[in-house]
């Protein structure tokens, strides 16, 4: 038996650094047991107590160790090995060292082919530069044979046909171009959320839907398998729902998969009949097209059930999964709020007409049009259900109101409002203003890449927006669709309680949040109030 | 040669901070050392207490500044142990080591605060003091300069809301029974998590840490029931400073045990008494005992002054919804190799004691 130590003064590692080298280093031949603390004078008599402490330790030293102080001891079968082990200890330390610091002096890469040389177990790109070069590197990285998700958007049609060829002749997943979200092996690329690992696996070609279902789902207490991205122009007639297919072989093989979701715009019709087709499995999946009635597809759907809101798709994964939904915060949420919202309703000044909805994407601001439509008529926006609500021009607001401000029109030269709120502020205190503002609508998705306090900006906003509507004798309801979890950096919760505090309503459910708006203008809208049977 | 031809200036924001250092960063100017450099954080020793600069990817601490994954890489690149730190109203400048007497800091001087650059003798020895601002500290004349800018929104409250909730004494102890089981199952083995088996009334397995522990959680227990501060003493002495860690399992277990004191005795002790001075007894004993990093974590434990993960376990143990309490716990628990767990531990032993069960 023979023992080697190390002592070094003032020294500090994480725990999980020292707890993998001490089961590292004892692994090896000969080392019969390994002790790496601090040297506190408890932690010394526990070293005793386990052996693991030579007695003449403190004789070689000029001055006691203490608890700022580093200590390994290794007892082995014989001085060689104790020496070669505390060695491998070192060098693992060593090695920790570079790497913490490697990770902020390391030159970057600036090609495929050397990002792969540097590290050759790599097996996915991440690939957002502008478009038109987007497409050159995505083929490099398919031909090393890497997955790509690729982020960038404007990549011609042409070249997107081309690549996803490409990588299903390879084996290989092209998420994109223009794919904001994915989840692969608990790994959240683009925006995404922190979310438990589970059954249900997601396919799609909308980001913030994806996100949304994903966080939805979660709140059920589910977890994600997989949330794979196609792009989102994957369904159209010119690419055919190429991507979109491969996700769904890829799901229906998972062992960890077995509910899964198609997340999507109506696609086209040919495009529709063949995804619903090649989703005829034997695990269940939920198809939402969001906006679609589920009655335009429902000779083509089979097996496929079709939901026509993310909300009520995250509903049905989650009962499929043989859950019950009753968690998740779905339309059911309103009954809670249903005398608030007739509260609200009831101090709105005769001026006070019309909803504003500033949205920082697409999806859930189509989702929201297209609920509130349904009981207040035409909405006016950028992204118009209908050619004839558009925006006549020159007009900011126009009766009611839906914008969404992550559109190209107003994301060119500046951020996107999900990381920089500036514009959708600027839109908020021009809505605040505007005498015949009855509710102002938002959407704050939280998550990785997103800001990491979005409540801390716009709760002010919206403290002042009421205030100052309060100076003039209106009230001023602010209802936000809050999409996020705990798990993620801005926790759910924290940027609720903070939103809640400034007044405002805060509902995690976008179709919540968007007839919740409805209830305030639409005295008549008693309806949403009902909730429909469960999915059986 | 122009002191200013090659200063190198980082700026970096604050997206959040705790109000217990508020203190700390409203003061004309402080001085300290780098204590320690992680991948996610900075800890910056500064007197007696630790301030940590922490990743955005960390929970929030009591002692921290929350910033962005790139501010942290930003300060990786340029600061290094053992290096003096000078924070001046929304800045920290960063003077190389070896340059100072030993252990002795310059003084604040008001110019320090002024836009200069310091300029120190190379390999000047520790035991000259003072320094000689004649020569340039390296032939470059490099010199970085960090502002670091507070936030406008209010700073981050460590101090759980503990009186917005209602406590009912059925509902924490039977979240306290489930978080045990949860404790029992998910724990790791390597530090103190296994004796969560006492709670449920089954034997722990032996481990050497857990033979020198036991007995001293035992006395912790029922010395804060019976408010004993001799016991409590010995207690203390007994567990600060063992185990596994840079934060030991010893203390990580004082650490929930005193947050349960702190936050809880008033509102669930069976004999109403408050027991909250108790929890400043241990922190005293701790001191010189363990890290300087457990102990300051362990000052802020004692003023109601918690981890942001911890603070959520305990809002949750007041409420009805089993879903929430164990993802909070979970939380806890990945915190760390051994930390969460055993903070666990401690948090449920507090419980223990103020209900005056014996363990």
């Amino acid at each position: 038996m023979a023992f080697q130590t190390l002592l070094q003064r003032n020294t500090y590692y994480d725990s999980i650094t020292l707890m993998s080298l001490a089961q590292a280093v004892k692994a090896l031949p000969g080392v019969e047991d390994i002790g790496a603390v601090m040297a506190t004078e408890l932690n010394r008599e526990l070293l005793r107590n386990s052996n693991l402490l030579p007695e003449d330790f403190l004789a070689g030293l000029d001055k006691p160790p203490g608890p700022e102080d580093l200590l390994i001891v290794v007892r082995a079968e014989n001085q060689e090995i104790a020496a070669a082990a505390l060695k491998a200890a070192q060098d693992r330390l060593t090695s920790h060292v570079e790497q913490v610091s490697e990770g902020a002096t390391t030159t970057p890469v600036r090609t495929i082919e050397k990002a792969v040389q540097r590290d050759p177990d790599a097996n996915l790109a991440v690939i957002s530069v502008a478009g038109e070069h987007a497409w050159l590197e995505a083929q490099q990285a398919l031909e090393a044979g890497l997955h790509v998700f690729l982020f960038s958007d404007n990549v011609p049609v042409e070249q997107e046909k081309r690549l996803k060829s490409l990588a299903v002749e390879k084996g290989l997943l092209l998420m994109g171009p223009d794919c904001g979200t994915a989840i692969i092996n608990g790994v959240g690329l683009g925006f995404s959320n922190v979310v438990p690992r589970g059954s249900i696996g997601v396919v799609g070609a909308s980001g913030t839907g994806m996100q949304e279902i994903t966080c939805l789902i979660a709140a059920a207490g589910l977890g994600i398998s997989q949330a794979i991205g196609t792009g989102g122009r994957d369904l159209s007639e010119a690419i055919g729902g190429v991507m979109t297919r491969k996700g769904l072989e890829l799901l229906a093989d998972d062992p960890q998969t077995e509910v899964i979701v198609l997340v999507s715009k109506p696609p086209a019709e040919r495009v529709a009949r063949e995804i619903l087709a090649a989703a005829q499995l034997q695990k269940p999946v939920v198809a939402v097209f969001l906006g679609a009635d589920p009655e335009r597809f429902a000779q083509a759907a089979g097996k496929v059930h079709l939901a026509r809101t993310l909300t009520e798709g995250a509903e049905l994964a989650v009962t499929l999964a043989g859950v019950s939904a009753d968690q998740m915060p779905g339309k059911g949420v309103l009954l809670q709020y249903q005398a608030k919202l007739a509260g609200e309703r009831e101090k709105l000044a005769p001026s006070q007409h019309y909803i504003r909805a500033l949205y920082s994407g697409g999806t859930l601001c189509d989702e929201a049009m297209l609920l509130m439509s349904e009981h207040v008529g035409p909405i006016a926006s950028n992204i118009p259900l209908r050619p004839e609500w558009a925006f006549s021009e020159g007009k900011t607001f126009q009766g009611h109101t839906a914008l969404d401000l992550g559109s190209d029109e107003f994301t060119r030269g500046r951020p996107h409002p999900m990381i920089d709120p500036t514009l959708r502020l600027q839109y908020l205190s021009r809505a605040a203003d505007d005498p015949e503002t009855a509710v102002i609508l938002l959407d704050i998705v939280l998550g990785f890449c997103s800001h990491p306090n979005p409540a801390g900006i716009y709760a002010q906003a919206i403290s002042q927006a009421r205030g100052k509507a309060a100076r003039d004798g209106r009230s001023l309801p602010v209802i936000i669709s809050l999409c996020g979890t705990e798990g993620d950096p801005q926790r759910l919760s924290t940027q609720r309680t903070v939103l809640e505090a400034a007044g405002a309503l805060v509902f995690e459910s976008n179709i919540a949040a968007a007839l919740a708006a409805v209830s305030i203008v639409d005295k008549n809208a008693s309806d949403i109030f009902t909730v429909e049977a469960s999915y059986e | 040669m122009n002191p200013t031809s090659s200063m190198t200036t980082i700026s970096l924001t604050t997206l959040d901070y705790s109000r217990a250092i508020s203190h700390l960063l409203k003061q004309p100017s402080l001085t300290g050392r780098v204590h320690s450099i992680f991948r996610r954080a900075i800890n910056i020793e500064i007197g007696n207490t630790i301030l940590s600069l922490l990743s955005s990817e960390l929970p929030r601490m009591p002692n921290g500044l929350c910033l962005s994954t790139q501010s942290i890489k930003q300060l990786l690149d340029h600061i290094k142990q053992g290096m003096v730190v000078y924070f001046c109203r929304d800045a920290i400048h960063r003077v190389h080591p070896g340059v100072l007497p030993n252990n002795e800091y310059p003084s604040t001087q008001p110019d320090f605060c002024r836009d200069t650059i310091h300029r120190v003798h190379p390999g000047v020895s520790t035991n000259q003091p003072g320094r000689d601002e004649s020569r340039p500290y390296n032939p470059s004349n490099s010199f970085v300069k960090i502002h670091i800018a507070l936030p406008d929104t209010p700073p981050w409250n460590p101090h759980p809301p503990i009186e917005s909730y209602s406590w009912h004494p059925e509902t924490i102890i039977h979240n306290a029974h489930l978080l045990a089981h949860f404790l029992q199952t998910y724990g790791k083995q390597e530090g103190l998590a296994p004796l969560a088996s006492l709670l449920l009334d089954q034997m722990p397995p032996e481990t050497p840490l857990i033979r020198m522990a036991l007995p001293m959680l035992r006395i912790l227990t029922e010395a804060t029931w019976q408010q004993n501060i001799e016991q409590l003493q010995t207690a203390t002495r007994g567990l600060a400073g063992l185990g596994p860690g840079l934060t030991p399992s010893g203390d990580d277990v004082l650490g929930g045990f005193i947050a349960a004191l702190t936050l809880l005795s008033e509102h669930i002790s069976s004999d109403t008494a408050s027991r909250k001075h108790l929890a400043e007894t241990i922190v005293y004993m701790a001191i010189g005992r363990t890290t300087k990093f457990s102990a300051t974590l362990l000052a802020h434990a004692a003023r109601g002054e918690v981890a942001e993960h911890l603070g959520e376990l305990i809002i949750a143990l007041s409420s009805d919804d089993n879903q929430r309490l164990l993802q909070a716990a979970s939380r806890l628990l990945s915190f760390g190799a051994t930390s969460g767990g055993d903070t666990l531990l401690g948090v449920l032993l507090g419980i223990h004691s103020l209900l005056g069960k014996p363990m």
